[in-house]
């Protein structure tokens, strides 16, 4: 599975993952992981990502990843 | 009732007659109104005359401070200013940070009122010793830099704290603002015009006195926590790293950023003005406030050939890149550095001024506005040279800027041919620069805010979505029960925009900045009320003290009502009833114009308001202890 994390989030990573050209790093996940074990994979703080985008459409923390995903994980951003 | 936070001291100021009085606030009147926000809009339902002009001598304009503001709790630096909008013609409020506010405090006052009209220019100069006006003839014209650097010299003191307006005060701009050290603004509601409109050019405050707390030891532990804590978490790590400018890559990726006048939600030059190109390219340093270690503010420098931009002026927030940038389609990040340190020169609000040059734009495209009547500018989408040309307009009141300066809805009445149909305005105010349509509370906000759209009105739906969303866990205690989908709009949602409501209202009395507090920031609400405790010595609670935040909401809402402004401005653009163009968003996400209406509706019942007028009800206002301001509403 190929993840992309906003630089904004970077410095908040953790566990184990290949870094991969172009910002985007690639890891191992289980079979029926959700959203938010994959997040918990990372060592993101719970709360701090709220926009995650799965092969392009938006999902939630309890939507099951497919076996093949791309993911784009974006900080919780209200007001400025 | 004895409290040590207050001096309990404020300064009346008559530019008419040039007088000045210093006066006591009873203790009782302090701990129902607390200070900010409360504070004002005490002082406004009682002095200000119902239905005035607000660019007229009898407007009354309050600059008043949080209860917790100066006296070291932390995250607590802002203060309140407000009177009537000549932008809304309802009540005008905006809340700054920075230093300015502390320095007051330290001279010994809680608030100034100033009312009335001076013959020629003046500022007023406080310091312990006292308050003297000033004559500023020499400064009428200046930009706000320009002004700080003469009134410092004449005080012989570089540290004076200046609030002061610039030309966009002065030419009565309807969305002038007022700003502090140059880069702290309260920047919304015109409430720069109406200094103007008074002959006011600045306060320049410096004290050196000691604010008295009940239990210093108390506040310092406390003070200590949070400071550990803004270290740690995880929200205040980004703040201080990225600011706010992160949000313009998370709505561009959800198809929500406002573009070319919020014809569509994504913007194909949207990696030019975000946060990775502000923060590596342009940031040379963070700027903050008075005891907050967060550190939020963006300090940036430009010393191009062409455009150069000087680091006193701070730098953009989320709102400045996009009302300047895609809103207006422009990428060039340059040059939406320099319209921000222009806007903050002339002291106009960046997102007003933004929202009427995207306005504009889409009237020169549609032919509504013709090179003839913009002495041949090119009001094209992504003029990068006529933007900085109309924001120098707008202050000056030149050429279109003579139109522009009056804000959207004034101009669009002007323009004629529908152009009605382009703003995007609740109550006469241009909406910041988030959509209604990926969080409906936002919405409410809009709608319901007194002044006229404004984002901080309540929180924010992302911070409520899931179990996991730090305002679900940090905002338990206040009631709200579980997470809250962005897209609902029954009941739970208006509970929810409901409690933040008046949460944010306590804020705003308080002093405590949105960003260092639950739970946008840190400060958890336990320690909110135990710094109240241990600064004034009262035996307060999470209850009477958010009490006091509905209190003034109510309180705005009476306001409004005698000005005229009830349920019929509590309203969206109609934009917003329609679905997306463009994005991934296409075709989805229109507002339900009937569920709206009836979360308006059951807004009203909870705040104890009638469902249909929008009225508060006789009972809500005993029971909030208003019954004084009930012959003033209704005569």
């Amino acid at each position: 599975m190929t993840v992309w994390v906003h630089p904004a989030l970077t410095s908040f990573l953790s566990g184990d993952y290949e870094a991969l050209p172009a910002g985007e790093i690639a890891l191992r996940i289980r079979e029926g992981a959700s959203v938010r074990d994959l997040l918990d994979l990372l060592g993101l703080p719970r709360g701090l990502a709220e926009l995650i985008l799965v092969n392009g459409e938006f999902a939630r923390a309890d939507t099951i990843l497919p076996a093949s995903a791309h993911v784009k994980i974006y900080p919780v951003f209200g007001g400025g | 009732m004895e409290s040590t936070a207050f001096y309990g001291k404020v300064l009346w100021v008559d530019l008419t007659r040039g007088s000045l009085e210093s006066t006591e606030v009873d203790g009782s009147v302090l701990r129902k109104y607390l200070g900010g926000y409360g504070l004002g809009m005490y002082y406004l339902l009682k002095h200000l005359p119902p239905g005035c002009d607000p660019l007229s001598p009898d407007n009354v304009m309050v600059v008043a401070n949080g209860l917790l503001t100066g006296t070291g709790a932390p995250c607590t630096p802002r203060y309140v200013i407000c009177a009537k909008s000549p932008l809304t013609h309802g009540l005008a409020r905006s809340e700054a940070g920075g230093f300015w506010g502390a320095e007051l405090k330290k001279c010994g006052y809680d608030a100034i009122v100033l009312k009335g009209k001076a013959k020629d220019p003046v500022y007023l100069r406080i310091t312990d010793s006292g308050a003297e006006i000033r004559d500023a003839r020499g400064l009428w014209g200046l930009t706000t830099g320009e002004s700080e650097d003469r009134i410092r010299e004449e005080a012989g003191d570089d540290k004076a704290r200046v609030l002061v307006i610039g030309p966009g005060g002065e030419n009565l701009v309807r969305y002038a603002g007022i700003c502090s050290d140059l880069a702290h603004f309260s920047g919304r509601n015109g409430l720069g015009a109406v200094m103007g409109s008074k002959n006011l050019k600045a306060i320049a405050v410096r004290g050196k006195g000691q604010v008295n707390v009940h239990d210093r030891a108390r506040l310092a532990e406390i003070t200590r926590r949070n400071g550990q804590l803004a270290k740690e978490h995880p929200l205040s790590s980004l703040l201080h790293d990225r600011g706010t400018s992160p949000g313009v890559d998370v709505n561009n990726a959800a198809g929500c950023l406002p573009t070319r006048n919020w014809s569509t939600g994504v913007f194909e030059g949207a990696a030019n003005i975000g946060s990775d190109r502000l923060t590596y390219d342009y940031l040379v340093d963070r700027g903050g406030c008075h005891v907050c270690s967060i550190r939020c503010k963006r300090v940036v420098k430009l010393n191009d050939p062409e455009l150069q931009v000087e680091r006193r002026y701070g730098g953009p927030e989320y709102e400045t890149l996009v009302s300047f940038g895609s809103n207006c389609g422009i990428s060039n990040l340059k040059v939406i550095l320099k319209a921000n340190e222009l806007c903050n020169k002339y002291a106009i609000d960046t997102i007003s001024a933004g929202m009427v040059i995207s306005f504009a734009m889409q009237c020169y495209e549609k032919g509504l506005i013709t090179r003839a009547e913009t002495d041949g500018l090119d009001l094209c989408f992504g003029n990068e040279e006529v933007l900085l040309t109309l924001i120098d307009q707008i202050a000056y009141r030149r050429g279109i800027g003579r139109l522009l300066a009056e804000g959207s809805e004034m101009a669009a009445r002007d323009i004629g041919q529908g152009a009605e149909q382009f703003i995007m305005t609740v109550k006469g105010q241009e909406v910041p620069m988030h959509d209604p349509r990926v969080k409906t509370g936002l919405g409410l906000q809009y709608a319901l805010s007194p002044n006229g759209a404004d984002h901080w009105f309540a929180q924010h739906d992302p911070f409520f979505v899931s179990e996991d969303s730090y305002g679900t866990k940090a905002l338990a205690p206040l009631g709200i029960a579980g997470p809250v989908p962005a897209l609902d709009l029954g009941p739970d949602k208006v509970r929810l925009v409901l409690y933040t409501s008046f949460l944010n209202a306590l804020y705003d009395s308080l002093g405590a900045c949105i960003f260092g507090v639950v739970a946008r920031g840190i400060v958890p609400l336990d320690d909110l009320v135990e710094l109240v405790r241990a600064v004034t010595g009262w035996q307060t609670s999470l209850w009477e003290l958010v009490k006091c935040g509905e209190r003034v909401n109510t309180m705005a809402r009476l306001f409004n009502l005698r000005e005229g402004i009830g349920r019929e401005q509590d309203r969206l653009p109609g934009i917003f009833f329609r679905p997306f163009a463009g994005g991934p968003l296409e075709g989805k996400n229109a507002l339900d114009r009937e569920a709206f209406d009836q979360a308006i509706q059951a807004y009203y019942s909870m705040a104890g308001w009638d469902a249909q007028s929008g009225v508060p009800t006789d009972g809500k206002i005993h029971e909030l202890g208003l019954g004084e301001f009930v012959t003033t509403m209704r005569r």
